[in-house]
Formats: structure tokens, C-alpha cells, sequence
């Protein structure tokens, strides 16, 4: 009975605290995702589930190594709070079952400290723009065939068939060229803005110059480096 | 952080795959002690084999040194600090050296292959290194009357660790086991 009550409890506060983050009511979970984010080099979303699997699975390992030799001379025992061990092994899988709820709540496209971070407006906006790959997102502005690419449907873009994790903004201007454009612009002592309307107007070989590796969909051209998450090695890692 | 990502990720594997034998490790085992060979070539060519594949050079060694830090200190609190009985545990060091030098002269791009040499070495060379090591720490030492059931089904069960670390390494890495795209 008690554990149930603390099973309870336990799960009230996980579900309340994701609900809060996805109605942006507290940052708590975007600021311990932007430190695992810079601490592991992965994106903020996998990063920080990663570090409570990580942190869960070893308190869990401990307290089962803990349990065992217990109960080699203590015989059974009574109920789940019965000896000091057991709290380990249940504060491991509960803090498994903890970290899926940010997940879920970062797959929002709110994960990253940029986007996450900024004002309501900004990132809703930022949203909106988001990339034209990423499906159920579309980008109104680009052709109709662009709009879901083919790598997508068949699910074999190196991003994954996910939602893209990664800053979605700057990489939907990447894709475009505009960040390019932007840049060259503000190198040039031009307005950021004179870059990209150049870029729109297909002036200035912003998209071609862009000079990444080819994208997979057709008329784009992968990030060279855009946010710290795409510097990220692929999953699983590199030899 | 970056650099252990990888090792700490195999050598959790390893540590998980070992869980099964912590009756034997602690001295109070509940099945035949043949099972304990077994089960160590099984997680040896399992994860070891994986390990090797999935991170590259050194990958085998990397997980194998991960488990023993954390297995160790675990056991040093469990055992001297809280005063209980002290567990032991297979090292999997001369596996992952077998593995180690065999993926020396076994291409990545076969993985299979690498995984059933491994297996069966493992479950012949690594298992004598293990018969060594169960001499002088484990609280219950392998017999001589063990040894032909163990040389039956030790290179089997490496055979079989080895072929299921190799196909887990290629679930995991697409570009495995393709020789026309670009090995890592």
C-alpha cells in the first residue's frame, strides 16, 4: 500500500512536471538539456533522457548488487521498502520511467536552448519556418513536391524518419540558403536582410554556395555547420 | 564526456549481460556449474564482439575496462565498506584481447565472420584464461570434471555470443557489412 501511494505520487509529479514544460510554464527541463547538451555533444532532447538512463541504471545496478548479498544471509524480507537496498533498485527504474516524459515533451520542437529559449512569438514563428523534411511540418512557401521530400517517405534520411532534434530554424534556412546568403551579406558590410532577399530571388547563388555535402532532397543542400546538436556524431558513433 | 559516450554504453551492455551470473559471482549458485563457462562465453562474444564492431579499435578492450570499474567499485562498497560477502567477477581481459586481434585481420565489412572466429576462440582460448582466473578469485573454482562438458559447449556458446554480437553490431551500424559503401 504504501508503495502503491509512492508509485502515485511519483507519477503525478512526473506527468504535472512535463504538462508545465509543454505548456512552457517552467524551464527547468530546457536549462538541465541545454547542460547535457553541451557536457555529451548531443542534442539536448537525447542528451538529458541519456544522462537519467545513465544515472538510473547505475544506481539500480548498485542497489540489486547490494540486494543480493543481503539477502545471501538475511533470507526474504518484507515489501518493497523492507531494507535500505531496495530504495535503489526502485529510485533506478523510476527515474528510467521519469526521463521519457521530457522526451517527449522535447520531440515538441522545443528542445533546443535556442528555440526553447527565446520568446514565446519568436518561437512560435521559429516553428512555423520549421523544415519542410520534417513530416507533418510543411513550409507553405515551397513547392508542393518539396514540401515532403522523398528521403522522408521512405524513411531514409540520415536524420532519421523523427521529427528533425535539431534546431529546426536554422536549419530550414540552411537548407534555403539563406543562412549563407545572410552571412556572405554581413561579411560584404550588406544588411542581413539585402543577403536574404537576394538569396529569394534565386540572385547571388546564395543556395548553390551554400557549399555543403548534397542533401538526399532534391534541391537542398545539408548543413555544413549549423547548430552545436548537428556537429553531433551520427548515432551510433564513428570508429 | 564525448569519448567515454561509447565505452560506457558497450560496457554497460557487458555489465547487463553479465547480471545472470551474480549467484556464481557471489559464491551461492543455484544451477550447475557448467552453466557459468556458458554463460561467460555467451556475454563475451555477445558484447565484446559488438563492442568491437560498433566502436572501432579498441572498442573490446574499452567495454570490457569500463565493466571492471564499475563492477569494482560497485563490489567495494557492497563487500569491505557495507560489510557483506565480496562478489567476483569474470575480467572478459583476454576475450577482448582475442577479439581485439582478430578484428586486426578480419575486414569490417564482414561481420559475421569476425563474430564466429571470435566466438569459437573465445569459447576455447578465453575460456582457459577464465578457467585460470576462477582458480585464483572465484569463491567456487572450476573442476577438472568440468572439462569435457566444457569443451563441448564453450566453443558453441561462443560461436553463438559471437554470430548474435556481430548481427546486434550491424542493427546498429546500417553501413556494416556493405562492402560498397564506406567502412568507418
Amino acid at each position: 500500500m504504501p508503495a502503491a501511494l509512492a508509485g502515485a505520487a511519483l507519477a503525478v509529479t512526473a506527468v504535472g512536471f512535463a504538462e508545465l514544460h509543454r505548456r512552457g510554464r517552467t524551464r527547468v527541463l530546457t536549462r538541465l538539456a541545454g547542460v547535457a547538451e553541451r557536457v555529451s555533444g548531443m542534442p539536448g532532447w537525447v542528451a538529458l533522457p541519456s544522462l537519467l538512463a545513465a544515472i538510473a541504471m547505475v544506481t539500480a545496478c548498485f542497489g540489486f548488487y547490494w540486494d543480493v548479498a543481503l539477502h545471501i544471509y538475511n533470507g526474504r524480507d518484507a515489501g518493497p521498502f523492507a531494507n535500505a537496498s531496495h530504495f535503489f533498485i526502485l529510485g533506478g527504474p523510476g527515474r528510467d520511467r521519469a526521463r521519457r516524459l521530457p522526451r517527449g515533451a522535447a520531440r515538441n520542437g522545443r528542445a533546443h536552448p535556442d528555440v526553447d529559449l527565446a520568446p514565446p512569438r519568436l518561437a512560435r514563428a521559429a516553428r512555423r519556418r520549421a523544415h519542410p523534411r520534417v513530416p507533418g511540418v510543411r513550409d507553405l512557401r515551397l513547392p508542393a513536391r518539396r514540401r515532403l521530400a522523398p528521403a522522408v517517405r521512405t524513411g531514409r534520411h540520415p536524420l532519421g524518419p523523427d521529427p528533425h532534434p535539431h534546431d529546426r530554424r536554422r536549419v530550414a534556412l540552411h537548407a534555403r540558403g539563406l543562412g549563407a546568403a545572410r552571412r556572405r551579406a554581413a561579411s560584404r558590410g550588406r544588411s542581413r536582410r539585402w543577403g536574404e532577399r537576394g538569396a529569394q530571388r534565386g540572385r547571388g547563388g546564395a543556395a548553390r554556395s551554400a557549399g555543403g555535402r548534397a542533401s538526399p532532397v532534391a534541391g537542398t543542400r545539408a548543413p555544413t555547420r549549423s547548430c552545436a546538436a548537428c556537429a553531433a556524431p551520427r548515432w551510433p558513433a564513428a570508429s | 564526456m564525448r569519448r567515454v559516450r561509447g565505452p560506457a554504453v558497450a560496457g554497460s551492455f557487458l555489465i547487463g549481460l553479465s547480471t545472470l551470473q551474480l549467484d556464481f559471482n557471489y559464491g551461492v549458485p543455484q544451477f550447475r556449474l557448467l552453466f557459468k563457462p556458458i554463460m561467460i562465453a555467451l556475454t563475451a562474444g555477445i558484447g565484446l564482439v559488438a563492442a568491437r564492431l560498433w566502436l572501432g579499435r579498441f572498442g573490446a578492450l574499452q567495454a570490457a575496462a569500463f565493466y571492471i570499474v564499475v563492477n569494482s567499485l560497485t563490489t567495494l562498497v557492497v563487500g569491505p565498506v557495507f560489510g557483506h560477502t565480496t562478489m567476483r567477477f569474470p575480467l572478459y581481459l583476454a576475450e577482448a584481447a582475442l577479439v581485439e586481434l582478430l578484428a586486426l585481420r578480419i575486414p569490417r565489412d564482414r561481420p559475421l565472420a569476425l563474430g564466429a572466429v571470435s566466438g569459437l576462440l573465445v569459447g576455447t582460448v578465453g575460456l582457459a584464461a577464465e578457467w585460470g582466473w576462477s582458480d585464483l578469485a572465484m569463491p567456487i573454482p572450476w573442476t577438472a570434471a568440468l572439462l569435457p562438458e566444457v569443451a563441448a559447449v564453450g566453443p558453441l556458446a561462443g560461436l553463438a555470443g559471437g554470430l548474435l554480437g556481430a548481427s546486434i553490431a550491424r542493427a546498429l551500424d546500417p553501413d556494416l557489412g556493405h562492402p560498397g559503401r564506406a567502412s568507418r
